[in-house]
């Protein structure tokens, strides 16, 4: 008997991951519950186990490739199988069979397909056999209704596609694929939808092609497919620019004391960051502008209770925003290791997505580079997000006297369709002062 | 209503469409002769009485000079109704019918119309390789040609008196065991279904198929019912095949398409919606046949309905055979149209 190896699904938005790698080749031997293969969503990297044990066969995806969650990828054949395995030729290759038909319905229904017993020619499985596990599993009356839908509804999908020339076009003029619309027979994309997408990106003087329309004579040092992660935060980030109206506010804030207050916490035993300092910050600040802990619903802004504040990690896949939950109800020690932990996962590549979504408000800091200050992007669909630059000794003027202060400049972008300038000037304001006066925090 | 044989009612579909429109006339080998059968299979028997021999046109033996007289007669502005014995003999006369009569409308921009009717028996026999071949495929392919295939006398009539009337070249296959043909032409072995046909005028759309046996809905639903797509004999082949399997439990959906260019492929695509497969039965042989283009249809457009992989039911690829025992071999039965249906369940 062999097992199918699916792709988990993980979470209820995510449809389609990336296969990192597999940990086996094709006929290892490989033991139930071992890592067998690592996914990657948009935000992380999960190894996923061995569903039996046996030897690994009928690989169908390779690292790199986008594989649909609930989707066999290969096959665990039980050790007492393999040896002289003699049946017909649809078993010999140890991968379900299956008809269009029946797949549609169990994919309609969203049953794996190893949990349907076959009793069609050949060992495949048949619709009756999809049936047959509906009415067993007590799904006899949406099965009944599916196969009314299917009669009389539209077209089945998977018949859009592309047709050769036009993907060789769109090849040539370096257009994504998923950014045309098909116009053809059951919305294939045709010939006359990359013209007029090549066209258009003509048009826009603003978007260079994506590839130069002369070929270029020396080869690219690396090509880099534009997906996954990467295309990800080029959507969010793109989205992020051209729907918000971002105004970003600059201040310098006195940093001396919270320097001093990191210190002492530190000598007592209390070691803590820069961010796990702003993090406590903001949740007061915050907690008394509640308009800048808001995110935008469609045609309703939601004003925040809790206070789920992002941290921006520069991570060796690219930006990841793992969230740190009701900030404004934990003490300083408490989201120290929690950040810590958050960033440590982050970077490995293990962030759950639960762990990735659902921020109100982020906090970006590049101080560690160098950036004095900067323009954040907000990250949809909060309403703000406060950039912090490097904490330096600069010279400053207190009373008539210059002195060397220990300042940061902090940068506040907010969305000027959710928020005004002054509210979003006042919560600024309100920052940096906690900041500079950390003793108010407790006030 | 009046019962008819195939012959009787295309013989009957000819004398209305002669006297409708003077400009339909007859032309074919020994179609009016005195003491003839009327053509090779009775067809025209009788008309030469009523009309004349200038209007029913015999010919010496020639199909390539009797078929360019009626091209050039239909591009001059008549509208022949041509035939020859055997649809074997239309190889003879491929020029005019491939190279003249299927383009001159293309190659003219349109201002040429070839409202040519080119009548032709197929089917095996017991007549031998040069008198039994079906060539329906032949001319399927050929762009510029309708094809029909009447299957019974109410299609036989219908469908002759649309092509009469189309300004297009019109091929009608006509199954020599399906004509009822009497006396010395009566063949061996034939169905010679016998059908009701109004006397009053009526015309049989080309493009439209029909549905010759329905598959009830609860067979369907309990993933028991089947498509089976047949024309001429092949048809009453798969209705017999259709009894056969009803005693199993299996129901089939029995289509006959009854013009085989320009196809009626939505009542096909539609029925296999329904059914989850399909299996075409035809008596040309399989390789390069008219079944493999009607299965690619299915493939290509409903594939995610298909439950099982399409089956064709055609001859073997070898000439039709003179021996009667291996032309029955030949020639799809109803038996080997079961056999094909239950290996998909």
């Amino acid at each position: 008997m062999a097992t199918e190896v699916l792709v988990p699904p993980l979470g209820q938005t995510v449809d389609t991951l990336t296969l990192v790698s597999w940990y086996k080749r094709e006929g290892d031997a490989v033991t139930q519950g071992e890592p067998l293969f690592a996914v990657e969503t948009d935000k992380a990297t999960l190894d996923v186990e061995a569903p039996a044990s046996g030897i690994l066969a009928g690989l169908t995806a390779n690292p790199g490739d986008e594989v649909k969650v609930l989707s066999a990828i290969a096959f665990i054949d039980a050790p007492s199988d393999v040896p002289g395995t003699l049946r017909s030729a649809w078993h010999v290759s140890q991968r379900i069979f299956v008809s269009p038909r029946a797949r549609r319905l169990a994919e309609a229904e969203r049953i794996p397909l190893e949990a349907i017993q076959p009793t069609g020619p050949e060992g495949a499985i048949i619709e009756r056999d999809v049936r047959a596990y509906l009415q067993e599993a007590g799904g006899r009356e949406s099965g009944v209704r599916s196969q009314e839908s299917e009669v009389g509804g539209a077209a089945p999908r998977g018949t859009g596609g592309i047709t050769p020339v036009a993907r060789r076009m769109a090849e040539e003029a370096g257009l994504d694929l998923g950014s045309l619309v098909g116009t053809g027979p059951r919305g294939q994309i045709v010939r006359e939808d990359v013209e007029r997408a090549i066209a258009e990106s003509r048009r826009a003087p603003t978007l260079p092609l994506p590839s130069s329309p002369i070929p270029s004579v020396s080869e690219p040092a690396e090509v880099i497919p534009f997906t996954g992660i990467r295309a990800l935060i080029a959507g969010r980030m793109a989205a992020s620019h051209s729907q918000t109206a971002p105004v970003t506010l600059t201040a310098e804030a006195d940093a001396t004391a919270l320097v001093e207050l990191r210190r002492q916490l530190a000598a007592d035993g209390v070691a803590v960051s820069y961010n796990d300092l702003l993090l406590y910050v903001l949740a007061k600040a915050l907690r008394e502008h509640p308009r800048l802990n808001t995110s935008l619903d469609g045609e309703t802004i939601r004003v925040w209770r809790r206070i789920d504040i992002g941290l921006a990690v520069d991570t060796e896949r690219g930006l990841l925003v793992p969230v740190v939950r009701d900030v404004a109800s934990k003490g300083l020690a408490q989201l120290a290791a929690e950040t810590q932990a958050l960033i440590q996962r982050a970077q490995a590549g293990r962030c759950t997505p639960d762990e990735l979504t659902g921020g109100t408000f982020t906090l970006t800091n590049l101080g560690m580079f160098g950036i004095d200050a900067f323009t954040p992007l907000i990250n949809l669909p909060e309403t703000a997000i406060l950039g912090v630059g490097r904490i330096k000794a600069r010279p400053t003027v207190i009373g008539d006297q210059i002195v060397a202060r220990q300042t940061a400049w902090l940068s506040l972008t907010f969305d000027h369709r959710l928020v005004d300038g002054g509210p979003a000037a006042r919560f600024l304001q309100r920052v940096v002062q906690l900041a500079e006066k950390p003793h108010l925090l407790m006030a | 209503m009046p019962q008819m044989t195939i012959a009787e009612a295309l013989r009957q579909a000819i004398r209305e469409e002669m006297r409708r429109d003077e400009r339909v006339f007859c032309i074919g080998e020994d179609i009016g002769i005195p003491g003839g059968f009327g053509g090779a299979f009775t067809v025209t028997l009788g008309l030469s009485d009523e009309f004349g021999h200038e209007r029913i046109l015999d010919t010496p033996i020639s199909e390539l000079g009797l078929t360019g007289i009626a091209v050039g007669a239909a591009v001059a502005g008549l509208r022949p109704i041509a035939d020859v014995q055997y649809a074997d003999f239309l190889f003879l006369a491929m020029d005019q019918l491939a190279n003249e009569a299927a383009k001159m409308t293309y190659m003219s921009g349109g201002t040429v119309k070839v409202p040519l009717v080119m009548r032709a028996p197929v089917g095996a026999t017991a007549r031998g390789a040069q008198h039994a071949q079906s060539l329906e495929a032949f001319f399927c392919h050929i762009p510029g040609l309708k094809v029909v295939a009447p299957a019974t006398a109410y299609d036989a009539k219908g469908l002759l008196k649309s092509a009469v009337r189309d300004d297009n070249p019109v091929i009608v296959f006509e199954h020599k065991l399906l004509y009822g043909s009497k006396g010395p032409r009566t063949e061996k072995g034939a169905l010679s279904p016998v059908g009701d046909v109004p006397d009053e005028e009526y015309l049989v759309p080309i493009g439209k198929g029909i549905v010759r046996r329905a598959c009830p809905e609860h067979s369907r639903r309990e993933g028991k019912g089947v498509t089976i797509v047949g024309k001429l004999l092949t048809m009453y082949r798969a209705l017999a095949a259709a009894e056969m399997l009803a005693k199993d439990g299996i129901e089939a959906e029995v289509i006959d398409p009854r013009t085989l260019v320009p196809l009626d492929k939505e009542l096909i695509l539609e029925s296999v919606r329904k059914t989850g497969r399909l299996v075409i039965v035809e008596e040309d042989n399989l390789t390069g046949g008219w079944a493999g283009e009607i299965a690619a249809i299915v493939a290509e457009e409903a594939f995610f309905w298909l439950d099982a992989p399409i089956k064709r039911v055609s001859a073997p690829d070898v000439p039709p055979p003179f021996a009667p025992v291996m032309e029955q071999f030949y020639v799809p039965s109803a038996e080997r149209v079961v056999a094909a249906v239950k290996a998909l369940f």
